[in-house]
């Protein structure tokens, strides 16, 4: 049997001198979707940021593919952060073009221009983002930025991706289309975490839900 | 009296005098120059030490923020034991030279290009650094991904160490010797020929300080304003 795609164990978090996250136990299988719901400020975020390797870990571990751990001091090293993949709450506008900005992941990995440029475009095109290719990133719309900031994501294939509130603000038409690029992830074996106020959402996406309240995992359905 | 020393003295600059013009040529070269080697040695450590986390940061940053503060005529008075002929780089033959001054300059603007650089980063929206980490860049490479979006700050932190160089003093006389023609740059010439009573000559080189100092700040405003403007 493969190890978890990722494996939280014991874990806390403190941001600012107050403690955010506390998560005994948590595995996800591949190819499994856990949809993280909660109100804001319930630690959905922390999850995702501390699961990246992003955020100190006052205790516990985590792993990813049976990986190299991290544990205490963010950032995790790189072969563990370079398993996985993370969409931020809300995509910083890079001042460059969409394309450049899907290539980012392989650039950093060392693919050279063309064969990056080509899965980038690939990556555009799954979330029907081809017409952004050219536009640079600070004139996109909030959900374009969104999109895009899955289109990063989707470039690296790889085994974890971490989505912190996938459909804010995409516009209705364009959320099926998000909601099958999940299935098709999950579908390839990938673990996906994903963070969402949306209870619908988590239901129809997640194999399994996590409500977190208050730092702390409220109930698991499913 | 100063009226009379500023209709001649802006009259010496439109004519070209030469003794005015070399003061600026040596001022100009050598601030470049001091800034130029402070930028090269100075961002990159800027940034580490903004972004990086170590024990013992809270001191570096205090020790950088304090050599921000450091008197010129305490630079002077260092590089002037080193290079002096006794001193142990008196073998360079450096002191009263053009280079000696830059050293010292370089020295000055140091401490202030790594600090602001290191305030740059320390100031960046999270969301860069996170971006680049979450996918899968490494140290250096998310270096460069938040050097690039602050760069009109990092700009900012250069004009600042220019205008700072450019206009001081003390290490210009103790390591330059304000010789003329050769190591006279504007703020020595200004002393020295104030000094004399010579008041046309000083006025004349201090509105070339001034348009200067308006210049760099007009730069560097226009590129806050072209990378705000993006948002």
């Amino acid at each position: 049997m493969s190890a978890p795609r990722l494996e939280l164990s014991g874990l806390e978090v403190h941001r600012g001198g107050r403690l955010v996250l506390r998560l005994p136990a948590l595995a996800l299988r591949p190819g499994e979707v856990l949809a993280v719901v909660g109100e804001n400020g319930a630690g959905k975020s922390s999850l995702l940021l501390a699961a990246a390797g992003l955020l100190d870990l006052a205790a516990g571990e985590a792993r990813v593919d049976g990986g190299p751990a991290h544990r205490g001091r963010a950032p995790a090293p790189l072969a563990y952060r370079r398993a996985l993949a993370l969409a931020l709450q809300e995509p910083y506008p890079f001042a460059a073009n969409a394309l450049e900005l899907a290539a980012f992941g392989l650039a950093a990995r060392g693919f050279p221009r063309p064969a990056r440029l080509a899965r980038a475009r690939e990556a555009l095109a799954a979330l029907g983002l081809e017409a952004l290719a050219g536009r640079a990133a600070p004139t996109l719309s909030g959900g374009e930025r969104k999109l895009l900031s899955l289109a990063q994501v989707g470039a690296l294939e790889a085994s974890l991706l971490l989505l912190d509130e996938p459909s804010a603000g995409v516009d209705r038409e364009r959320l099926p289309r998000v909601e099958a690029w999940v299935r098709e992830a999950r579908g390839r074996g990938a673990g996906v975490v994903l963070a969402t106020h949306d209870h619908e959402l988590a239901a129809r996406l997640g194999d399994r839900v996590l409500e977190l309240r208050a730092g702390r995992p409220v109930e698991s359905a499913q | 009296m100063i009226l009379e020393g500023a209709g001649e003295g802006l009259a010496r600059l439109v004519t070209g005098d030469p003794e005015v013009w070399s003061a600026v040529r040596v001022s100009l070269g050598v601030s470049a120059a001091a800034v130029l080697a402070a930028a090269a040695l100075g961002l990159p450590l800027g940034l580490a030490l903004g972004q990086a986390r170590f024990r013992g940061r809270g001191a570096a940053r205090a020790v950088v923020n304090t050599l921000m503060a450091t008197p010129t005529v305490l630079i002077g008075l260092v590089g002037y034991a080193l290079l002096s002929r006794a001193g142990p780089l008196g073998g360079l033959g450096l002191l009263y030279t053009p280079t000696a001054m830059a050293l010292g300059q370089a020295a000055l603007a140091l401490p202030l290009v790594v600090g602001l650089a290191a305030a740059a980063v320390e100031r960046a929206d999270p969301r860069i650094a996170q971006t680049a980490l979450g996918l899968g860049a490494g140290r250096a490479r998310t270096l460069w991904v938040l050097a690039g979006e602050r760069r009109p700050a990092l700009f900012a932190a250069l004009a600042v160490a220019f205008g700072r160089v450019f206009s001081e003093v003390g290490i210009s006389f103790m390591l330059g010797g304000n010789i003329r023609g050769v190591t006279r740059n504007i703020p020595t010439g200004i002393a020295f020929e104030t000094g004399r009573g010579e008041f046309a000559l000083g006025v004349a080189l201090g509105v070339v300080l001034l348009a200067v100092a308006l210049a760099i700040n007009g730069l560097s405003a226009a590129l806050e304003a072209r990378a705000g403007g993006v948002r």
